[in-house]
């Protein structure tokens, strides 16, 4: 177990590596100049936006840039003044020393900072997602399992489907509609509440001084984002859960347990349920993955100020070293949500070689 | 019912037992009869060839309603549904909605249709060639796939559509580029498993060069399973499009998608409802028929699943 965890950890290494080429590349192929960005404002000369350029560095070649942000410039002398001398230490660490440089916007901040910030946000949301849909994705494809062929399996179906098809900006815009401006408005024709919103549209905590309240007192605030973004995930598992449910029930096992006589009850959940339930640790790497990369919409319509945003809000800023932060964070994340899934796998089925 | 399908007389082939001899169907044969009794399947490939006919017949339906997609009319913006002159009603600028949606559901269909085609021409060349070659190839273009699906996937379309101002040319190729790698693992690990079966083998013996064997005898035999991959990223490509479009990534104005109609109705939702739920309707039917035929055709092609 030990070996095969160590060999996957190992294997993530030249992935690790292939990402940050091929997202640095695709960076400073992108047009856009931070530098005319950070310094629209007409007073700054040209002389000034030179300067800026040469400290920030975004003027050298691809591979000095990328060669930087990797294993740092604090061991050589660089050019800030543009007099063709080099004439100050470099203060770049490097990634590879764990430092991510400074951000290009908020001018002395880690990028890392500013991810500690967000990544929070985000998993607190992406957990509540989890939580939310697999425990109902679950006992939707059980039953649609133990009921197959009948009204409730056909509705699921098409339920699964529809839930995968719905763009999410539009099931949230009709969630904030709806919920928001529809729902209030009837009920206070019948004289309930004042006509304003029931839950909260957007944001993750109250607007007040002080920061966030502990996570209890605002749980009103995940409802709706965590309805629209579990609508995927109860869609999907639901179908992977009837149809490993449905693979269990063939297997000898199961003729075993009804052949002596066990109530039904016992077979479908004690012995079609466990067993049932293992292939699908499989599925649960790709479904935190795909909930981390639809995070930047999810955030956007309802202001969750997560990750996505924050990469979101980079990339229109071109704020190289917060978006490399960002998309190395997430992709990070990416790799070992796949790799917890495997050991997971490897953990709880005895069966699997490593 | 007398089945004279060979042509040279053979001895005894008029015995009794042999003349109501049918041969067994072939696959595609037992698909087709398979998807003729699942109403859910032809319901969606019905539902996506009205659809499809109806935006083609865009210019068609513009003349019978004395309507086009681009002029003004400010006096007269967000008329509503079922108003005159206007069956859908009118847009923010007083554009006629019927007519952009037509002309919006032919960009949206031929940017999915022209991407799906060439991701899956990507994924199934890049596919068999690693399947088939093994060794280092195969190694190197694993690790790329594995790096490329590690990358969050809109996080990857964003800046690279970012590189390249979208017109519905390039976003062709932007999501063509960033969609072929799960086929190329689909078709790696089928050319894989199949590069040892007999036929194979027979192939190589008559001396069928390897493009031959890889491209007429592997490929054609996992092409049920392309057509099934192919009917689920069609249904995908038409979602990362509204994506990227909500995002302010997608086609840019004048010429409209369902992406960007249903985007820039919500800036308007709250006067004009119609503006967000008919492109939301039409993005949510059709992913939903492409899926729903995806799933069908996946039955249709199991042999596992008895007729």
């Amino acid at each position: 177990m030990h070996q095969y965890i160590i060999r996957r950890s190992l294997q993530a290494i030249p992935t690790l590596f292939g990402i940050t080429v091929i997202v640095y590349f695709l960076m400073l192929l992108t047009p856009g100049d931070p530098v005319a960005l950070l310094a629209f404002d007409p007073k700054f000369r040209q002389d000034e936006r030179d300067r800026l350029a040469a400290q920030l560095g975004v003027n050298d070649p691809f591979y000095v840039q990328y060669l930087r942000w990797l294993i740092g410039d604090d061991w050589m002398m660089v050019d800030t003044n543009l007099d063709g001398e080099v004439d100050s230490w470099g203060d770049n660490y490097g990634i590879l020393r764990g430092d991510f440089g400074t951000s290009f916007k908020f001018r002395g901040s880690n990028p890392l900072n500013l991810i500690a910030e967000r990544l929070g946000a985000t998993i607190e949301l992406n957990l509540f997602v989890l939580m939310f849909g697999l425990t109902s994705g679950l006992v939707i494809g059980v039953l649609a399992a133990v009921y197959r062929g009948r009204i409730f399996d056909r509705f699921t179906r098409i339920f699964a489907v529809l839930g995968v098809s719905i763009p999410v900006f539009f099931l949230g815009l009709l969630a904030i509609i709806y919920f928001g401006i529809e729902l209030p408005r009837f009920l206070e024709g019948f004289g309930i509440g004042n006509g304003r919103p029931i839950l909260p549209m957007g944001g993750r905590c109250p607007p007040v001084r002080g920061g966030c309240p502990p996570i209890y007192e605002r749980l009103h605030y995940l409802i709706l984002p965590v309805l629209v973004s579990a609508l995927g995930v109860i869609a999907g598992w639901s179908r992977f859960m009837r149809a490993s449910m449905l693979d269990t029930i063939n297997s000898d096992y199961m003729r075993t347990a009804r052949s002596k006589g066990l109530s039904s009850r016992s077979i479908w959940f004690r012995h079609g349920f466990r067993n049932a339930i293992l292939p699908l640790t499989v599925f649960l790497g790709p479904a935190f993955v795909s909930l981390i990369g639809g995070s930047v919409i999810i955030e956007r319509i309802f202001t969750w100020p997560g990750i996505g945003l924050l990469l979101f809000d980079a990339l229109l800023s071109r704020d190289h070293p917060v978006i490399m932060a960002s998309g190395v964070i997430a992709s990070v994340l990416t790799i070992v949500g796949y790799l917890l899934s495997d050991m997971l796998y490897a953990f709880l089925d005895p069966r699997v070689r490593y | 019912m007398k089945a004279k399908r060979f042509k040279t007389k053979v001895a005894g082939l008029d015995h009794p037992d042999l003349v109501d001899f049918k041969p067994s169907l072939n696959m595609w044969q037992r698909a087709l009869r398979h998807i003729r009794q699942d109403r859910a399947t032809v319901g969606a490939i019905l539902v996506i060839v009205v659809l499809a006919a109806i935006c083609m017949a865009a210019p068609l339906i513009d003349e019978v309603f004395q309507v086009d997609p681009i002029t003004q009319d400010l006096r007269n913006n967000y008329a509503p549904m079922f108003s005159k002159g206007h069956p859908f009603g009118t847009d923010e600028l007083g554009r006629d909605h019927l007519s952009r949606l037509l002309y919006g559901g032919q960009v949206s269909l031929s940017i999915a249709f022209a991407a799906a085609f060439l991701a899956i021409g990507i994924g199934i060349a890049v596919g068999a060639f690693a399947g088939f070659y093994g060794g280092l190839l195969d190694d190197f273009i694993m690790w790329f796939v594995t790096t490329w699906n590690s990358i969050p996937s809109l996080f990857l379309l964003i800046l690279i559509t970012s590189l390249l101002s979208p017109s519905p040319l390039t976003l062709v190729l932007i999501l063509g580029i960033t969609g072929w790698t799960g086929t190329t693992r689909l078709v790696r690990g089928q050319t894989y498993s199949i590069k040892e079966r007999e036929y194979v083998i027979a192939a190589r013996a008559v001396g069928a060069s390897n493009l031959r064997i890889m491209f007429l005898h592997i490929v054609p035999n996992i092409l049920s399973l392309i057509i099934v991959d192919l009917s689920l990223t069609l249904g995908a490509l038409i979602l990362a499009e509204s994506a990227l479009s909500f995002l302010g990534f997608g086609v840019r104005a004048p010429t409209a998608t369902w992406g960007n109609m249903l985007n820039g109705g919500l800036d308007y939702a709250r006067r004009a409802q119609h503006l967000v739920f008919i492109p939301g309707f039409l993005i949510t039917m059709t992913v939903f028929c492409f899926f729903l035929l995806g799933d069908g055709l996946r039955d249709a092609f199991d042999p596992k699943i008895a007729d």
